[in-house]
């Protein structure tokens, strides 16, 4: 019962499950534990949301991020922030300091416009947001495959991850790669999905992102743990909101370069799934 | 619990400002629950909707991370507990 409808779960429901079992808390201060008052409230909300709340009546926040990781923020995904650093923030009433981690995957239930990060017609789909993926240079570098249970994959430059699920043992995943090829000046993203029941959308948000550089969207369905593909399929590429979200139901992307965005539909993930996009040599500095 | 479940002398028992914080930092947290004594309806703090206005938004950002998750918990304690196994 808990596995067939945990495939609908966003975020907070396996920072949840997996806290439960393993006796840890969702939420990880950043400053030592005292009986004072801590230096600050700042907070982790699992593994990839760091929040800086406000205890002040106040419009404007000092900010310090923690070290190891860059940090994107939330409201505008183009921004990303360097570990380690301090910055002045500004929330009126309308924004809270929130950041995710770069590389992170989040999975989410958008069931309406209001959040920003789909419609009414996202409410069948499981959301998948890619923020600032950072590149990397290395030409050679290669997706790890799925379920390999390595747990410094997330770090490899460049690469996004997200368990789905890892309930008791993990049992899906999702992975991306972007990298930048220096001789030919293109880059390229790699999307990789275990087996999963629910249909996927996948959002990319990031500075990076222009519709003209999109040469190709490959999508190809294989099992995740057979090496050869079974077929190849290009994703159709939609030039409006509307073909996208209610006209397209698999199989095709849109790109919005005004909001630095791109959208895509992979195909059905019954049996994992295996997305390759590749810019065009000539559009330097961009998708 | 927004906006606290005591309030304090000032006429609703929380300003709007704190309100609306608390109801922010709620949405990033695993559990948003409102209420509590005195005034703790969105839409009552100003004329402008304003409050409501970053409500409605922060809940549609903490149900798109957290949807069902109370039931699906359950669900999950209960496959973990051998006494709830035979109803499920």
């Amino acid at each position: 019962m808990c596995v067939t409808v945990a495939a609908q779960n966003p975020y907070l429901l396996n920072a949840g499950t997996t806290a439960f079992h393993s006796g840890v808390s969702v939420i990880a201060p950043i400053a030592e534990p005292t009986v004072l008052p801590p230096r600050t409230w700042d907070y982790m909300l699992w593994k990839d949301i760091f929040v800086a709340p406000i205890v002040t009546n106040t419009t404007v926040r000092t900010v310090e991020f923690p070290a190891g990781n860059n940090w994107v923020d939330w409201w505008n995904m183009t921004i990303v922030y360097s570990g380690n650093t301090t910055i002045t923030y500004q929330t009126p009433l309308e924004i809270f300091p929130v950041f995710f981690r770069q590389g992170a995957l989040l999975p989410l239930q958008v069931n309406n416009s209001l959040a920003g990060h789909g419609d009414e017609f996202s409410a069948e789909y499981m959301t998948l947001l890619a923020a600032a993926p950072a590149l990397s240079d290395r030409n050679n570098q290669t997706l790890e495959p799925l379920l390999q249970h390595d747990h410094h994959h997330h770090e490899q430059q460049g690469a996004g991850y997200t368990a789905i699920r890892e309930f008791r043992q993990v049992s899906q995943e999702v992975r991306y790669l972007t990298t930048r090829n220096v001789e030919s000046s293109t880059k390229s993203f790699t999307l990789l999905a275990s087996a999963h029941p629910r249909k996927l959308i996948l959002l990319v948000r990031t500075a990076d992102l222009s519709s003209q550089g999109l040469e190709s969207a490959v999508d190809v369905t294989k099992i995740v743990d057979v090496v050869d593909r079974l077929n190849d399929r290009p994703l159709r590429q939609v030039h409006r909101w509307g073909a996208f979200s209610k006209g397209c139901v698999a199989g095709c992307f849109f790109a919005n370069p005004a909001k630095s965005e791109l959208w895509l539909k992979p195909f059905s993930g019954l049996y994992g799934v295996h997305v390759d996009i590749l810019s065009k040599a000539a559009e330097v500095g961009t998708w | 619990m927004l906006g606290g479940y005591r309030g304090s002398n000032v006429p609703l028992g929380r300003t709007k400002q704190l309100f609306i914080r608390w109801a922010q930092m709620g949405a990033f947290v695993p559990l948003m629950e409102n209420g509590g004594n005195g005034e703790h309806r969105p839409w009552m703090f100003d004329n402008t909707n304003q409050t409501l206005d970053i409500y409605r938004t922060f809940v549609n950002i903490h149900m798109e991370m957290v949807r069902d998750l109370p039931l699906i918990t359950h669900w999950c304690h209960g496959s973990l507990s051998l006494s709830l196994q035979g109803v499920m």
